[in-house]
């Protein structure tokens, strides 16, 4: 190659694709900082994908500094666990303590995952004409997902990144970019999705509905550093998969309960938090390269998670519906809704449509400990995936 | 098909063992809640 052609190839190796990638690099960015969706990580991510996407990049393939993130990071899946710490730093079990029976709200509300897994293999149940597959760059004849994709699709429905990345990392890697965009974007879009849902599935009266703030328990500081550790050993010994996960979020817990780490739990609140968050986004958005992202399976997993948001959501607040049948002190049905892990953002959301119908109505303790306990199902479902199919 | 079927299977085991891992969870901080109160 000349050197007047050296010059020039970033210009001659200009795609329509490149043009669209930077696109939603832009957008990405522009919804990170206008919207404020989820800008610690939407914003790199989007920086990230305009990296990649400039064509013969530097930064990314053999030496590329976002390859090298990447396989330091990502293909280990050490950073997913580094930010699992500093969740779990972040996170105060008390108010699941105080009402342990949020607890199955967390597990309720993680059918979404699989009921996302099952539709995502039920597209290769649809009999694509041969020509539009032909149109849309389809083999015939392959299915569209292999189970593990579906499993890796369905995992959005967790509503956790850093379990989304996890799990995608190890069953549908060429699909990760797309995975984790679903995931954090509609994470940022919890206000938008779980309103409407909840509103179809409850009547006027079961919004109203009060609950108490603690009902009266105190939480020992035995217990609450008991909690971490007990957590960790049941999980890992029922799915030893789930160990890196579970452990490192408890791991956090620990730091932050047992009061004679502050400086730790600061750290892995804060720098730690701050530092792989930065990393994190950058190495994802460096994925999303045009010819990988740029493809009808996007699209469908774009589709997919975002059911996954709406099926949790549903069957969350379906769950608590049931549950209030045998109650005598009913609660609000729509902490179901929280058993998602969008924490804190998903009680937060409860707890403002709680007071849009009775502005004296606070049921945010109650919601967090649904919340927190999403958290916890999130990565037992994360890893009961991992553990039937890896 | 043998996908779907596999997903379905799938999809009941990991429902059911989400509620069986936090149903244990809930028996034990039950449990702990009681042996050790906030005095």
């Amino acid at each position: 190659m000349s050197t007047y052609e050296k010059l020039l190839e970033g210009f001659t190796g200009f795609t329509w694709q490149h043009a669209v990638m930077l696109a939603i690099g832009s957008v990405l960015i522009h919804l990170a900082i206008k919207k404020k969706y989820e800008p610690l990580l939407l914003l790199p991510i989007g920086f990230g994908a305009i990296l990649a996407n400039i064509p013969y990049s530097a930064a990314i393939g053999e030496g590329g500094f976002l390859t090298v993130l990447y396989n330091a990071g990502i293909a280990n899946e050490l950073f997913p666990i580094l930010i699992f710490i500093a969740i779990g730093a972040m996170i105060d079990f008390t108010p699941l303590l105080k009402q342990p029976v949020t607890l199955f709200f967390g597990a309720a509300a993680q059918f979404g995952i699989f009921a996302a897994m099952l539709l995502a293999a039920s597209t290769n149940l649809i009999d694509i004409p041969e020509a539009i597959a032909n149109f849309m760059g389809l083999d015939p004849g392959v299915p569209l997902f292999s189970l593990k994709e579906s499993a890796a699709i369905g995992i959005i429905g967790a509503a956790d990144g850093p379990t989304s990345i996890f799990v995608g990392n190890k069953f549908a890697p060429r699909y990760i970019g797309a995975i984790t965009v679903a995931a954090y974007s509609y994470m940022a879009l919890v206000p938008m999705i779980q309103p409407p849902v909840i509103r179809a599935l409850t009547t006027k009266d079961e919004r109203k509905i009060r609950m108490d703030i603690d009902y009266g328990v105190k939480v020992s500081k035995t217990v609450l550093i008991l909690f971490p550790i007990m957590i960790t050993i049941v999980a890992g010994i029922v799915a030893p998969i789930s160990v890196p996960l579970i452990g490192s979020l408890m791991f956090g817990n620990l730091v932050r309960e047992c009061g004679v780490l502050e400086r730790l739990s600061q750290t892995a609140q804060n720098e730690l938090g701050n530092i792989v968050t930065l990393l994190l986004g950058i190495t994802i958005g460096s994925t999303m390269v045009a010819e990988q992202f740029l493809s009808p399976q996007t699209i469908v997993i774009l589709i997919i998670g975002l059911l996954a948001f709406v099926f949790d959501t549903a069957f969350g607040v379906l769950f608590a519906k049931f549950v209030n049948l045998f109650l005598k002190r009913k609660i609000n049905p729509m902490i179901g809704g929280c058993g998602i892990s969008a924490f804190p953002m998903s009680a937060r959301v409860v707890q403002q449509m709680a007071q849009k119908e009775d502005p004296t109505n606070f049921i945010l303790m109650p919601a967090i400990g649904a919340n927190v306990a999403g958290q916890i199902g999130s990565v037992i479902a994360g890893s009961i995936i991992l553990a039937l199919l890896g | 098909m043998d996908i779907y079927k596999d997903a379905l299977k799938v999809m009941g085991i990991g429902v059911g063992g989400v509620f069986l891992v936090l149903a244990i969870f809930y028996i034990l901080v039950k449990l702990m809640m009681k042996i050790f109160p906030e005095e």
